[in-house]
């Protein structure tokens, strides 16, 4: 049996009132433009390299994905399940030609559940500041050829 | 330089395997629960867990990106899909401080596994800039060279705060819990005070 831990309670707590309502708003959508796919064996599992070369956003933001630099480096596990990890440049499509950083992380199962977590990183110079310390949960969809993804983002309200 | 016959052999392997493997991942997500699923625009999702974070000691070091240190001293989690403990200092947050959280603890389940818990997210007072944290000063040093390295966490009722989180969990392999490691959660934090907690709602994304 393994050793068990103390407990710390306040019995009110488990009151259905605590339960907190969550929701989603629409934040925006990014395309990414992948190279074909290329993957290594490593003491991790398999790393799945997808070289970025290309995309677009809309919605609450809206411009393009930089073409050169961006990259998605998963791995998939032992359970078939892909840990996604991917960093992307973005750039607005105001005069100003803004940058934007974008890291997502999260699931890509066999059974077509592909979920993750993103940051956005803006200018607190620029008009997008809005995303700054926010998180933004995203639903994506693998192109048949696996050379592009779609991906609706939400704020989590 | 790979070649064809290799590439092929490689994704008959890998196939079989992922076909092999969406058994066991597909299992481990088919767990019964009492939960209904919810929708708001699209997204489906339901209620997975709740948990109690205590604490007292709170840190911060001022370094060019503010990093705090608040030790979850222990807790409880309950709800339709897991019920255990907070491992007591087990861990703690390490991230910004109010700012972005970025929490490393335990969690030991009833059955007596063992889950890790990276959660991740923002704690922000309402109507607060997050570009304050450019232009940040630090309390003062004192004549004798030292200086405040505490840092002081009210609750709802002192400053309404939004507080939302995005985490992830280790769970071990081939044990009722291993849906949770391949599972998108995201979490709604409560602060309360006598005694310092937290309670976190977490919602499965389905």
């Amino acid at each position: 049996m393994a050793q068990m831990h103390e407990r710390m309670s306040v019995a009110a707590d488990q009151g259905a009132e605590y339960v907190a309502d969550l929701g989603f708003e629409p934040a925006f959508t990014v395309t990414l433009d992948y190279a074909p796919v290329e993957t290594f064996h490593s003491p991790r599992g398999d790393r799945v390299f997808r070289r970025i070369t290309g995309g677009s956003v809309s919605g609450r933001i809206t411009g393009s994905v930089y073409p050169s630099g961006g990259g998605e480096y998963s791995q998939r596990r032992e359970d078939a399940v892909v840990d996604v990890d991917a960093h992307v440049l973005l750039r607005d499509d105001s005069a100003q030609a803004e940058w934007l950083y974008l890291r997502k992380i999260g699931y890509s199962r066999p059974d077509g559940y592909y979920r993750v977590t993103t940051w956005v990183d803006a200018d607190v110079r620029g008009q997008h500041g809005w995303v700054l310390g926010l998180f933004f949960i995203g639903v994506g969809r693998l192109a048949a050829d696996g050379r592009s993804l779609t991906i609706d983002y939400y704020e989590v309200a | 330089m790979i070649n064809r016959r290799e590439m092929l052999g490689g994704a008959a392997v890998a196939g079989a395997a992922a076909l092999a493997a969406t058994g066991s991942v597909a299992a481990a997500h088919d767990t019964p629960t009492s939960a209904p699923v919810l929708e708001k625009n699209g997204m489906r999702y339901r209620h997975a867990f709740s948990v109690s974070v205590f604490f007292r000691e709170r840190v911060t070091i001022d370094a060019p990106f503010r990093r705090a240190f608040v030790p979850a001293i222990g807790g409880e989690i309950w709800g339709p899909r897991l019920s255990g403990v907070v491992v007591p200092y087990g861990g703690a947050d390490f991230g910004g401080g109010g700012g972005p959280l970025d929490a490393h603890y335990m969690f030991q389940a009833d059955d007596g596994h063992l889950i890790y818990i990276n959660n991740r997210g923002y704690m922000r007072r309402i109507g607060s800039d997050p570009a304050d944290g450019v232009r940040r000063s630090v309390s003062p040093v004192a004549a004798d060279g030292t200086f405040s390295q505490e840092f002081v966490s009210g609750s709802n009722d002192q400053v309404p705060l939004r507080m939302r989180t995005s985490p992830f969990f280790d769970a071990p392999a081939n044990s009722p819990h291993a849906w949770m490691n391949s599972t998108l959660f995201i979490g709604h934090g409560l602060r309360m005070v006598d005694p310092d907690r937290t309670i976190f709602t977490y919602y499965e994304v389905l």
